[in-house]
């Protein structure tokens, strides 16, 4: 029950946008479906040319011009610890702007954007292994699918902190 | 006021806008004020425009504070300006301590106008106000009545006083009991004629403090010769006990607490020995004090015929003449301030002061010069529109900054979009003619350029503001320090963007204190080091390449290489043999975190936090700090700031299928080589000799770890030879693309940085490419391959930089230029 009241209290919190809530721009990596609030999310562009840049993550593929923004790529894939896949004309760039932070995300394709009430999202497995898991906000059933829904904040900043003080990066 | 002024927000606006100009004012004023000072104690007479300025910078003030019913602060400028007025009409000899008056004034309406800013109205100050004014007006009495002559003279209260109200401007006789009365037109609504009783009541209650203070301290200190903490007491104690009295008019008392003070500070600088002898002389001296003290308390008289006897006593210590026939006719009103530039301690030699000034540069700002000519809009030897920027003729705008922001990101923007329909790739394509074309893209191009000279230059601001706010901090600093300080402000004029400035004042503050604290010695040091006793001290503003470079020069007594080295040892900060470290690395040692060498700690100096945050902040606008210094020479502090921080020229060049562009500025010379120039010593580290000179390569995707598929060889692409500071490296590109105008993007901060790369830009065809910071990839290579070896070239080495070429380690390569030569010679054979 108090896992219910959890997933609510956030939403609550996140009322400001309320006119987005409960909408959530899907994608595909792989078979799975994924999804995170389309409250974040700016635009959506096909894959371009990515530069390269030293001394990253791996996730991190570089950075691309944007309408003369230069702005940095995460490759979903790597980020969830899955193997790269080439990219194809239906890899897109999923544009998400986070407390003023600009990313784009590499996604295998997008799919839509639906609306998932609340009483169809349920928290997470407890049972987690792998790294990808960490990043699961819950899981939205629709219909006969299940899209698994994710924390954006944890996404892109999880770990980075460790990252930065490991590498030469945090100059 | 009976509605809230803050909601209405056009009155906001006028506050704000009021706010802005009283600050403007106040910053012009305040080093005027202090130039008022120094001419009046050099020459005896004033700078009538200077006067004047200032008077007219007060009246503003207070005009504009009254039309906005801040009464507070008209109140005060209302003061401020009659007593100006006063100097103004040759009325009365301005001396030191009138200064500290209208110092305290303006650091007071700062204050009131940072109250305003936020709160919409300036009361609650009162109390502070009236203080000032008081003592303003008290200043104003006593010049009325007789001027400069010491008011020692007669009994310690200026003589009462009749009072004019404001409309009166023709003189009236005022019953002056002894001395002439220098007549005034006086416009001041209710003015207290003659010191309070209630002011000689605080004053006695306050002194006898003091002078208990003073003897406990002097006791303790007996017992314990090297107590520091009594020595500040006593210090300290008649410090301000020598003030109240200048203030009162207490001649005699003020002499004798200054005689105190300097042999207080003599102990101080450990150049004379605490012992009973000395402190019984200055504890006779408190009980003269503490006997007249009573005695003004109950009504009779300050003076203290003992007083030449007294001070000759300790004229044994000082060595030098406390009691000293002023040349100017002010024995005693002027209080601490002396000690810039006429401390009794040293051999009086106030004519010596304006020699010590500097002659030959020409058109150096000497602050110190009292001739016409220092005038503060005069001096600039730019052009017109710097003049306006400190004059009170100025044609001027307000814009909001973010406004121009706005503005100059478009200009940016506009230039990248330029340059893709200039350089688009889609013309290469195109069969005909396009002349016509190519002649309207170059008139867009001139057009995009002087756009956006225009609009840097637009936030483009003198750093006369900012200096001349340091003239305050030099003087008050100084006396803190107890040393003579001589400043010379040089290229105030130089212009520098709108966050430059404000990332600057911090750091110069700190390191201005770091050389008046620690760097200039005291005046008996520096006799005794065979200089005079005056330091020097220098801001100076320069363009140099394409940037600004700002020096702090004293000549005090340099860095102690041993100290920083020993200190960082102590505090584990060093991460190779001390032995190993260049002169230069070593003055880097104290931008460390933690860091310092002060033994004492005055006020914010001496805790380590200063230099740190110093170079955060000059790296925070890409700049970097440049130390040079010699021991007992002195020590150069050298910011170097980019100038432009956004558009600079780069040379776009290719690495596999990666482009990079570095600043053309860094650039020394690209050429191709031949294999009879190429050397690999046994670590493959490739070494490629150009005349006389050998030099390592660098292979940037090797550096930066990014995959590549092949290696050429070093004679299928181009060398460019890059430095920074002296170090030389080569790059080894595969082609050079060319030369163009390049807005600098920064790479988002997700990405975090990377110490060769210092940003991005856009190219014309809307690739990106990445910018290559030359030193920091320098650095970067000497950090991965300490087999590395960074030539350091003499000839770009600046005098004074002990040349140590980065030969480290056991290849037995010199860097030097003879040996080498030979070197290679025996190898190569063809």
């Amino acid at each position: 029950m108090s896992d219910e009241l959890d997933v609510k209290h956030e939403d609550l919190m996140e009322e400001e946008e309320d006119t987005q809530l409960g909408k959530y721009l899907t994608f595909k990596i792989g078979e799975e479906e994924y999804g995170f609030g389309i409250r974040f999310v700016t635009e959506i562009i096909g894959i371009q040319r990515v530069t390269e840049v030293p001394d990253v993550p791996v996730y991190i593929k570089g950075v691309i011009n944007l309408r003369g923004k230069v702005i940095p790529v995460v490759d979903v894939r790597l980020r969830f610890g899955m193997l790269e896949r080439e990219y194809d004309e239906r890899t897109c760039i999923i544009v998400v702007n986070l407390d003023n932070s600009v990313v784009g995300l590499i996604v295998d394709s997008v799919s839509e954007v639906i609306n998932i009430p609340d009483n169809d999202i349920e928290h997470p497995p407890q049972v987690n292994k792998g790294k990808g898991s960490q990043y699961i906000e819950g899981l939205g059933k629709v219909e006969q699918e299940v899209k698994i829904l994710l924390d954006i904040q944890r996404l892109l900043y999880d770990e980075e902190i460790e990252k930065a003080a490991g590498s030469a990066s945090a100059e | 006021m009976s509605y809230d002024i803050g909601q209405d927000d056009e009155q906001r606006e006028i506050l704000l806008g009021f706010i802005e100009e009283g600050r403007e004012m106040i910053d012009e004023a305040e080093p005027l004020i202090i130039e008022l000072e120094q001419s009046a104690e050099n020459e005896g007479e004033l700078d009538l425009e200077m006067i004047n300025t200032v008077f007219r910078l007060f009246h503003s003030l207070k005009g504009g504070a009254g039309f906005l019913d801040l009464t507070t602060i008209s109140g005060l400028t209302h003061e401020a300006e009659t007593l100006l007025d006063m100097f103004r009409k040759g009325e009365g000899q301005l001396q030191s301590h009138h200064i500290d008056l209208m110092n305290r004034s303006c650091d007071f309406l700062r204050s009131l106008l940072d109250q305003i800013e936020t709160e919409y109205h300036d009361h609650g100050k009162e109390e502070e106000a009236a203080e000032i004014k008081e003592e303003i007006r008290l200043a104003i009495e006593v010049l009325k009545s007789g001027g400069d002559t010491a008011p020692a003279k007669e009994t310690e209260a200026p003589p009462a006083a009749k009072v004019k109200s404001a409309s009166e401007a023709d003189q009236q006789p005022e019953p002056a009991e002894e001395t002439s009365a220098v007549e005034a037109p006086m416009s001041l609504e209710d003015f207290q004629l003659t010191i309070s009783p209630e002011m000689v009541a605080t004053f006695v209650n306050e002194g006898s403090e003091q002078l208990e203070k003073a003897e406990e301290a002097l006791l303790g200190l007996e017992k314990q010769p090297d107590d520091s903490e009594q020595i500040q007491q006593a210090f300290r104690a008649f410090h301000s006990f020598k003030g109240n009295s200048g203030f009162l008019g207490y001649g005699d008392m003020e002499k004798l607490s200054h005689g105190a003070e300097s042999v207080l500070d003599l102990f101080r600088e450990g150049q004379l020995e605490p012992t009973s002898k000395v402190i019984n002389h200055i504890l006779e001296i408190i009980d003269f004090l503490r006997s007249t003290l009573i005695g003004v308390g109950n009504g009779k008289s300050a003076n203290i015929p003992a007083t030449p006897g007294l001070l000759h006593l300790l004229e044994d210590y000082t060595g030098t003449t406390l009691v000293k026939p002023k040349k100017q006719a002010e024995p005693t009103p002027s209080t601490e301030p002396e000690s810039v530039e006429e401390v009794a301690i040293v051999e009086p030699e106030p004519e010596a002061e304006p020699p010590v000034v500097q002659q030959e540069k020409p058109a150096p700002k000497s602050v110190a010069k009292p001739t016409s000519s220092a005038k503060p809009t005069k001096d600039s030897a730019g052009a017109d529109d710097t003049k306006k920027a400190s004059t009170q003729q100025r044609q001027s705008v307000r814009v909001d900054v973010e406004k121009l922001d706005v503005l100059l990101d478009l200009v940016g923007e506009l230039v990248i979009s330029e340059a893709m329909v200039a350089q688009n790739p889609d013309l290469k394509d195109v069969d005909i003619p396009m002349d016509r074309f190519e002649k309207a893209v170059m008139q867009l191009d001139k057009i995009t350029r002087d756009l956006q000279d225009i609009s840097m230059s637009i936030r483009m601001t003198p750093l006369s503001g900012t200096f001349r706010r340091m003239v305050r901090l030099v003087r008050d600093l100084s006396q803190k320090a107890g040393k003579k300080v001589d400043l010379k402000i040089i290229g105030e004029e130089t212009e520098v963007d709108k966050t430059v400035i404000e990332q600057i004042t911090d750091p110069l503050v700190h390191i201005i204190r770091n050389a008046i604290d620690h760097g200039l010695e005291t005046p008996d040091d520096r006799v005794a080091a065979g200089k005079g006793p005056t330091g020097s001290l220098t801001l100076e503003a320069k363009y140099v390449g394409g940037e600004v470079w700002i020096n702090i020069v004293d000549d005090g007594r340099g860095l102690n290489k041993e100290r920083i080295l020993n200190k960082a040892i102590e505090r584990g900060l060093l991460d190779k043999d001390p032995s190993e470290y260049r002169d230069d690395e070593i003055w880097q040692i104290i931008f460390l975190p933690g860091f310092s060498t002060a033994e004492k700690v005055t006020d914010v100096s001496g805790r380590g936090v200063g230099m740190d945050v110093v170079r955060r902040n000059i790296e925070n606008i890409r700049g970097k700090i440049d130390i040079r210094s010699t021991p007992g020479g002195g020590s150069v502090f050298t910011l170097r700031i980019p100038l432009t921080l956004a558009i600079i020229d780069g040379m776009i060049f290719r690495v596999g299928n990666d482009r990079y562009t570095l600043s053309i500025t860094t650039i020394r010379e690209s050429l191709q080589v031949t294999p009879n120039m190429i050397t690999q010593t046994m670590d493959g580290q490739e070494i490629i000799r150009v005349r006389e000179n050998l030099f390592p390569v660098i292979r940037l995707h090797e550096l930066l770890d990014i995959n590549r598929k092949s290696r050429p060889p070093l004679t299928e692409g181009i060398i460019m030879i890059v430095e920074d500071e002296g170090r030389v490296i080569c790059l080894f590109v595969d082609e050079l693309l060319g030369q163009q105008q390049i807005v600098i993007k920064g790479l988002s901060e997700y990405i975090g940085n990377h110490p060769c790369i210092s940003g991005c830009t856009i190219l014309g065809d809307g690739d990106i490419s990445l910018i290559l910071d030359v030193a920091g990839t320098i650095s970067f290579a000497e950090q991965i391959s300490p087999s590395l070896q960074v030539t350091v070239d003499v000839e770009t080495l600046q005098e004074g930089q002990k040349d140590k070429s980065g030969s480290k380690g056991g290849n037995g390569k010199k860097s030097a230029d003879d040996q080498p030569a030979e070197v290679v010679e025996a190898k190569k054979e063809d």
